[in-house]
């Protein structure tokens, strides 16, 4: 069992070369407890190559700027809340803050909408509780607590999914950097290096808006889908190319023209237009993100790996291509055959695409 | 003798905070600055009372009016700072470029950079040296590399010696070959330096943009090259001025290439760089709470923090305007973009609007606005609004002179995108085309966009016509040309006429969009009907228009075969308007054409269901098709076998406009009323929203009228009338009235 290899490794074990040749040639002033500098957290998240040319891989693609945003944002003791639609690279960029200033993306709390408090602050050993009474052996700490003692950065999944009530807990932990433990009666006290990066989705719905209390302690960075269709291209190729490696599926590289025109049909139903701008296109609620395009290509490959010859065609991406407009079975139907009808029939090398889509519905 | 060169950043705030400590710690006795010489006989109105920049000096050729340059100031300015220094140390400060006198005359050949020759050093030509720099040290933008490498640094007047240094080096080394116009401008400066020399000057400061910095030192050039450079060149006359400016048309262009992005953010950095960035995030947070958005002091500190940090990671010795917008948008706007528009306005671009005094001499366009008698005349009906920042309101009978003089002013400064009036539909109760109403609003911008009219011509009606021609030459759809023709007409400007009309028959012929076309006919038949009251020779629209009905008849009916909802609307509205169009043209021949047209829409089978309703609607209004007819195709259209939607399309354009004719004609409220009947529960849900769209847009009262009929259960035998509330005083007033009209009496 212990040979078998993981699914998927944490971001600090995974780039752990790069890790440590960045540490090795980082000249620049780190803040304290930093396990590298700003420039070098921003040089691992956006890639390129270093002094003695060592390549770091870039794991962020998209606008600079708003990377050094998000790390200079930590680097001044301000919490960071990372906000956009589903398939924007949040929790990804989150982890690799977490492994690139913190050296562990591990301290992490899933927030859900049945969370409580304890989740947030601390839990006993109810067994240890009962035996020997409230004392500090008996105390189960959070990632939170953990995170401020040890000085590490700590992450957040889903804040707005989080109850309000519960939300509002860190508005102490993040403007006084303080725990307190009444039963105890002592306090955890966060020390430098420790801070927080939430996550949040804006498009969900029935979540809980922030406090504006709590919204001021928060510096707020929106990931935005990627700006040009090349841009996604690379993106998607990139990403599928990685995880194919992971999962080793047996399949010869994604054809390029295959990933253009799913990212094509996906940038399009997104934004209602096509690519010309002339016609115009009924929007699907889903979200169609570019996570979404890369995990379609990838059951492709799967599909076309073990049930036909190993190179991806339309059929094989057909299945995931509908999965991932149609969620909801009379709106999303009906603009997916529009489309079809519309745009798909008309364009002239994409006739297997069609034939396959239709198919399907 | 001293010379020393000080090469500058146009419109660069540390540029000129440099430039002047500079030019203190030299003490020149002249002050030789990049600018035209013909505009030095401006220069003295600098240090005049009432001189506020943002102000630009405008140096044109009166004849060629299209001839014109532009050269801004900021206080950031730091030719600007020459001149105040030179005003207030009471040393001569003037101008040392070629004059606009022979710019004008140079061809674009002149602009082009030069060929490079078999064998030069350099590898690849470098388009733009200060970019190519930029490049190198890693920045995208070249603008943004300068203010980090030397306006951002707080040394003073050291900087300019590297500066120099630095040019010196690229320019040999950059392989680049100057245009005819750089290399006439720079002869031009070292001779204006060598004439200054002459004059007895001992020591001289010469501002220039650092490019030139490297070649204005004369001693390093032969007169005698210098003079044959310049040999040869021709000359126009030139007259120069000095106008108002604003920051936003700095930010858009600046004189000097390109505009400078963040105007306000210059100003405030020149004028106090210690505090600049805690200055202009409390004046954020100010503005954003005047908006009501979250904005406290503690919000103001962190960002101050986030951008200070910001620039440490960019490397940047104080944060720039980039890095003080994401630092606002990441603790204002909570990462949104939607309020930072607002502080882009007012904070980065900056809403300052310059003034010039009041003895500078106008612009020949200013001049002939000004002799306008609604405008010059004490009871003019301009006189008062123009210039005031109040909004008012301006009825004018344009039969009246004085009244059409306002008119066509405003007319013509709508086609030179001045915006000064709004022309307000008018009450139907006044007199039709005579009436015109005015919304008047006045922006201290206009004075602006007048002098750049001028670049159009010299007086208000020609630049007019000219704008007017160059806008039609753009214009891609036919209907763009048609309103522009209107508004020639009403702004009576018969000049352009013939090249408009020319404009429009070209594109009428080519276009294949029926729509387009339809769109074009109304345009030119109030054009038609314009010309009567205005006097205008309208043969040429009249061709037009014999061209145009006949090409719509033809192909209107294929137009209207399998159009979705959408289409079919916008159809049924070009229709109506169609429709009214012939109306007022009264041509018999027109209206045949156009009536045979219809009737063949209201038979066509295929055909959208809305249009063909319509169609019979205006048959029936027209007197062509008759009651019983018009009852044989409702009952055809509603008849059971058809779609239930389209019958409920039908009965929308049926019943365009009005249901009168539904209260009036008993028969026809008697089909619809049958069909409605036999609607099964489901369809009738179906169509439902169809048929209440239709009948919310009658009046409250027809729509009560047609509520009674329906609750009626017989359908009104007569139109009986019931005497319950019958007011016969009052009525008394309304019958000798209607004796009068009917001429009973």
């Amino acid at each position: 069992m212990a040979n078998l290899e993981l699914l998927r490794p944490h971001a600090e074990d995974q780039y752990a070369e790069e890790l440590s040749v960045l540490i090795k040639q980082d000249t620049r002033p780190k803040p304290e407890n930093w396990a590298m500098s700003p420039w070098s957290v921003v040089t691992y998240l956006l890639g390129g190559t270093l002094e003695n040319g060592f390549e770091i891989e870039p794991k962020y693609f998209g606008n600079r700027r708003l990377m050094e945003v998000a790390v200079a944002t930590l680097a001044t003791d301000r919490a960071l809340l990372l906000i956009g639609i589903p398939g924007t690279a949040k929790t990804w960029v989150s982890e690799h803050l977490g492994a690139a200033i913190s050296g562990t993306s591990k301290l992490l709390i899933q927030g859900t909408a049945g969370m409580s408090e304890d989740s947030m602050r601390y839990t006993w050993n109810y067994a240890k509780l009962l035996s020997e009474g409230p004392s500090k052996d008996a105390l189960v700490p959070s990632p939170i607590m953990n995170g401020m003692q040890q000085g590490k950065v700590v992450r957040l999944e889903e804040l707005t999914r989080i109850p309000s009530d519960v939300q509002d807990t860190l508005i102490t932990i993040l403007s006084e950097k303080l725990l307190p433990v009444p039963e105890l009666g002592m306090e955890v006290q966060g020390r430098s290096g420790f801070n927080l990066i939430a996550t949040a989705n804006d498009r969900d719905k029935g979540v809980n808006e922030l406090s504006s209390a709590l919204k001021r302690r928060f510096n707020t960075v929106v990931l935005p889908l990627p700006a040009s269709l090349e841009a996604e291209v690379d993106i998607v190729k990139f990403r599928v190319d990685k995880i194919g490696k992971s999962l080793k599926l047996p399949v010869s590289e994604p054809p390029i023209e295959e990933i253009r025109r799913l990212v094509t049909m996906f940038r399009e139903l997104r934004e209602g237009k096509t690519t010309d701008g002339k016609t115009k296109l009924k929007v699907p609620g889903s979200t169609l993100s570019t996570a979404e395009a890369i995990s379609v290509i990838n059951s492709g490959q799967a599909l076309a790996a073990h049930f036909g010859d190993g190179t991806l065609k339309a059929h094989d991406l057909a299945a995931g291509i509908t999965g991932a407009v149609v969620k909801d079975p009379n709106q999303d139907t009906i603009a997916w055959k529009e489309y079809l009808e519309t745009v798909v029939k008309e364009r002239k090398d994409w006739s297997d695409l069609y034939r396959s889509c239709r198919e399907l519905i | 003798m001293e010379l020393q060169i000080f090469g500058i950043r146009h419109h660069g705030p540390g540029s000129a905070k440099s430039l002047k400590l500079g030019l203190e710690k030299m003490q020149p006795d002249l002050i030789l600055i990049e600018g035209p010489t013909d505009a030095n006989d401006m220069l003295h109105h600098v240090m005049g009372e009432g001189m506020v920049p943002p102000v630009a000096l405008l140096v044109f050729n009166p004849k060629e009016t299209h001839q014109a340059a532009y050269f801004p100031f900021a206080t950031f300015s730091p030719e600007w700072q020459a001149f105040l220094y030179g005003g207030t140390h009471g040393v001569p400060a003037r101008f040392m470029d070629l004059p606009q006198q022979y710019q004008f005359n140079l061809s674009k050949e002149d602009y082009k950079p030069g060929a490079l020759e078999e064998g030069d050093p350099a590898l690849e030509p470098i388009i733009d040296p200060l970019s190519y720099l930029a490049k190198m040290a890693g920045y995208e933008d070249s603008e943004r590399w300068w203010e980090v490498s030397f306006e951002h640094r707080e040394e003073g007047e050291e900087v300019f010696p590297v500066i120099l240094e630095l040019m010196t080096a690229l320019r040999e080394n950059a392989g680049l070959k100057e245009s005819r116009h750089t290399l006439l401008r720079e002869a031009f400066m070292r001779k204006s330096i060598r004439k200054a020399q002459k004059e007895g000057f001992q020591k001289i400061a010469v501002v220039c943009g650092a490019w030139h910095s490297p070649v204005l030192d004369p001693s390093d050039f032969k007169i005698k090259d210098d003079n044959a450079i310049l040999k040869g060149l021709k000359k126009v006359n030139t007259k120069a001025t000095w106008i108002p400016w604003s920051f936003k048309r700095l930010s858009v262009s600046s004189g000097y290439g390109a505009g400078v992005i963040s105007p306000a953010w210059y100003e405030l950095l020149f004028e106090n760089r210690e505090k600049v960035v805690i200055h202009w995030m409390t004046l954020v947070a100010r503005m954003l709470r005047e908006e009501d958005l979250d904005a406290s002091s503690a919000h103001v500190i962190e960002a101050v923090r986030l951008a200070d940090t910001l620039a440490t990671i960019r490397n940047l010795s104080i944060p720039g305007i980039g890095e003080l917008q994401e630092a606002v948008r990441t603790i204002f706007c909570s990462g949104y973009d939607a309020p930072m528009k607002l502080i882009e306005e007012t904070l980065v671009i900056g809403k300052k609007i310059g003034q010039v005094a009041n003895d500078i001499p106008l612009v020949p366009i200013q001049e002939d606005l000004e002799k306008y008698p609604s405008i010059k005349n004490k009871n003019g009906q301009l006189h008062k609004t123009y210039t005031s920042k109040e909004d008012s309101r301006l009825e004018l009978n344009i039969r009246v002179d004085s009244n059409l003089n306002a008119s066509l002013l405003l007319h013509r400064l709508n086609i030179l995108d001045i915006p000064w009036g709004k022309m307000a539909k008018v009450a139907t109760n006044k007199k039709g085309s005579f009436h015109e109403v005015w919304e008047l609003k006045w922006e201290v911008t206009f004075p602006i966009l007048i002098i750049e009219a001028g670049m159009w011509g010299n007086t208000i009606v020609q630049a007019a016509s000219t704008y007017i021609g160059f806008k039609a030459s753009k214009a891609s759809q036919l209907h763009e040309v048609t309103a522009l023709l209107n508004s020639a007409l009403y702004a009576d400007l018969p000049a352009c006429i013939p090249t408009l009309i020319q404009q429009l028959d070209e594109h009428a012929s080519v276009t294949n969009d029926i729509g387009q076309l339809m769109k074009a006919l109304p345009g030119l038949v109030r054009i038609l009907k314009m010309g009567s009251t205005r006097k205008i020779n309208t043969e040429s629209v009249e061709k037009v228009v014999s061209q145009l009905i006949p090409r719509i008849c033809i192909s209107l009916p294929s137009a209207c075969i399998s159009l979705n909802e959408e289409a079919a609307q916008a159809m049924f509205s070009n229709i109506v308007e169609v429709n009214r169009a012939v109306i007022g043209l009264d041509h018999d021949p027109y209206s045949k054409v156009w009536t045979d047209t219809l009737s063949h829409l209201a038979l066509m089978e295929g055909g959208s269901p809305l249009i063909c309703g319509a169609s019979a609607r205006i048959l029936f209004d027209k007197g062509i098709w008759d009651l019983a007819l018009l009852d044989e195709r409702m009952r055809y259209n509603l008849s059971q076998g058809n779609d239930s939607k389209k019958s409920a399309f039908w009965v929308e354009g049926f019943l365009f406009g009005s249901g009168l004719l539904l209260i009036h004609q008993p028969r026809l409220w008697a089909v619809l009323d049958d069909w409605i009947g036999s609607l099964k529960e489901e369809t009738f849900n179906d169509v439902l929203p169809l048929l209440r769209r239709t009948f919310s847009g009658f009046s409250e009262s027809e729509r009560s009228k047609m509520l009674d009929l329906a609750k009626r259960e017989k359908l009104p035998k007569s139109k009986t009338q019931t005497h319950g509330h019958f007011d016969e005083a009052l009525a008394t007033h309304a019958v000798s009235t209607v004796q009068l009209l009917l001429g009973i009496k």
